[in-house]
């Protein structure tokens, strides 16, 4: 007897996973979140203190802003909650880097979302997005994304805290700082980070949004424009 | 517009290419704009730029992390994102130019981003290149063999290497060019032929 149920909680799954994997093609490849200006400022750093920043930069810069915004997204009803929210999340970022980062990847979700999901609002928003009407965060985006696809809030805070962490590490392997074997151990030690950071996010009002992870904004801020544009392959 | 991809190793001439082509192209009334996908700076989309040979604000450098493979073929948005807002500040364009920072021979254009797509080879590299049959050499829509003056300097036989194409791509074209002569001539014709101004009185 096929299970509907089961069937459904799949289909979700899915969807998640789809969201979560490093294929789709919304450019966060060339955006790190300040791991490649870190590494380069920090030429001797260990495992251990590259690990360290990643955490904190989880916990203190990704989930009280972006995580936060994720989640609120993910309780919108309307076209225009979604967009104060974007408006918002955009005033919150300190510097040119994490803006370019986070609309450019948010843009291009936008532009493909509308084809994976069925689901009015995600298209007005995504409308408004495509007209400039709207900045089109990476984070209110996938809020919505998620919400039409019925993954939870707290699992599509999960997914994309997550997938920061790993962007994080493969920029360290792109640069040969850190072995791919190594990458997958570190996302495995990083797991109580995750979990924590997206506890963090899922409790921040957006009265109280604040990004504050030091070195890897320090990182950030100090390279002006996006955060990489000087390493080899 | 017409989006034509410039793929092909490290230092084989994509960006001499260009520099030849844009001149022609701005003779014709082509309107045109260029995106380089660079490794490590941007020093492609900066040699362009202050080449003099187009507006520097037609010429963007696009951020590839390190992976410009990745931003022509698995991913290729952030390309994608530099056409639209070329398109958004310089008003509507014929042509687009997109060069690939140099990569390996299996490098591909998706597309998704490109309508055309020229792969650029060096004899200098190696005359048995071809019969590795590299996927840019093997899929390609024009395959340009460059730097035919340097072949017999380093013992690169062209003979070869016209016999190991016509097997490895049959049905497509490919040019021997110097692109410090006259090679993008030839290059421009072919494109005449395929792609360019089809429909428009030249
Ligand atoms: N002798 C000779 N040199 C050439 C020819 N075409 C290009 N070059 C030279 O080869 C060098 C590399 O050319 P580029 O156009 O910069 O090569 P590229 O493919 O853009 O290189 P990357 O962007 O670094 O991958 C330059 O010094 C060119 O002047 C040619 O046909 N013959
Ligand atoms: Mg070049």
């Amino acid at each position: 007897m096929p299970d509907p149920a089961a069937s459904e909680i799949r289909r979700i799954a899915l969807a998640g996973f789809q969201l979560a994997d490093g294929s789709l093609p919304i450019g966060r490849f060339a955006h790190s979140g300040g791991a490649e200006r870190w590494l380069s400022e920090n030429p001797g750093a260990s495992t251990e203190e590259f690990e360290q920043a990643v955490s904190v930069s989880l916990t203190e810069g990704i989930a009280p802003l972006d995580g936060s915004a994720l989640n609120l997204a993910h309780r919108a009803d309307t076209v225009e909650q979604l967009r104060e929210l974007d408006a918002l999340l955009t005033a919150h970022k300190s510097t040119p880097a994490s803006r370019v980062a986070s609309q450019s990847c948010g843009r291009q979700l936008a532009q493909l979302a509308p084809r994976l999901v069925d689901s009015d609002l995600v298209t007005g928003y995504c409308t408004l997005i495509h007209d400039r009407a709207c900045e089109g965060n990476l984070a209110v985006v996938e809020g919505a994304v998620a919400r039409a696809s019925a993954i939870s809030a707290e699992m599509a805070v999960l997914i994309s805290l997550r997938g920061v962490a790993s962007g994080m590490l493969s920029a360290a392997v792109r640069l040969g700082r850190l072995s791919s074997s190594n990458a997958q151990v570190i996302l495995t030690t990083l797991a109580p980070s995750i979990d924590q950071a997206t506890t963090i996010a899922l409790a921040t009002k957006m009265g109280e949004w604040h990004s504050t992870a030091p070195e890897m904004e320090i990182s950030m801020l100090s390279s002006g424009r996006s955060e990489m544009s000087f390493f080899a392959s | 517009m017409l989006r034509i991809g410039i793929g092909g190793p490290v230092g084989s001439g994509k960006t001499k290419l260009i520099e030849q082509l844009l001149p022609a192209l701005a003779e014709e009334g082509v309107a045109v704009a260029v995106i380089t996908n660079d490794l490590v700076t941007r020093e492609d989309a900066e040699r362009v730029r202050q080449s003099g040979l187009i507006e520097p604000d037609r010429v963007v450098g696009v951020e590839t992390g390190a992976c410009p493979h990745t931003a022509i073929r698995e991913d290729p948005s952030a390309n994608l994102e530099a056409i639209e807002n070329l398109e958004r500040s310089c008003g509507p364009l014929d042509l687009v130019l997109i060069e690939s920072g140099g990569d390996n021979l299996s490098a591909t254009f998706t597309s998704d981003l490109v309508d055309y797509w020229i792969f650029v080879i060096d004899t200098a590299a190696g005359d048995d290149i071809p019969r590795k049959r590299g996927m840019g050499i093997v899929q390609c829509d024009l395959l340009l063999v460059n730097k035919t003056d340097l072949a017999p300097h380093v013992g690169a036989s062209l003979t070869r290497m016209k016999e190991d194409l016509a097997v490895v791509r049959p049905n497509r074209p490919t040019l021997f060019t110097d692109l410090r002569s006259d090679g993008a001539a030839q290059v421009l014709d072919q494109l005449r032929r395929d792609v360019l101004f089809v429909g428009r009185p030249v």
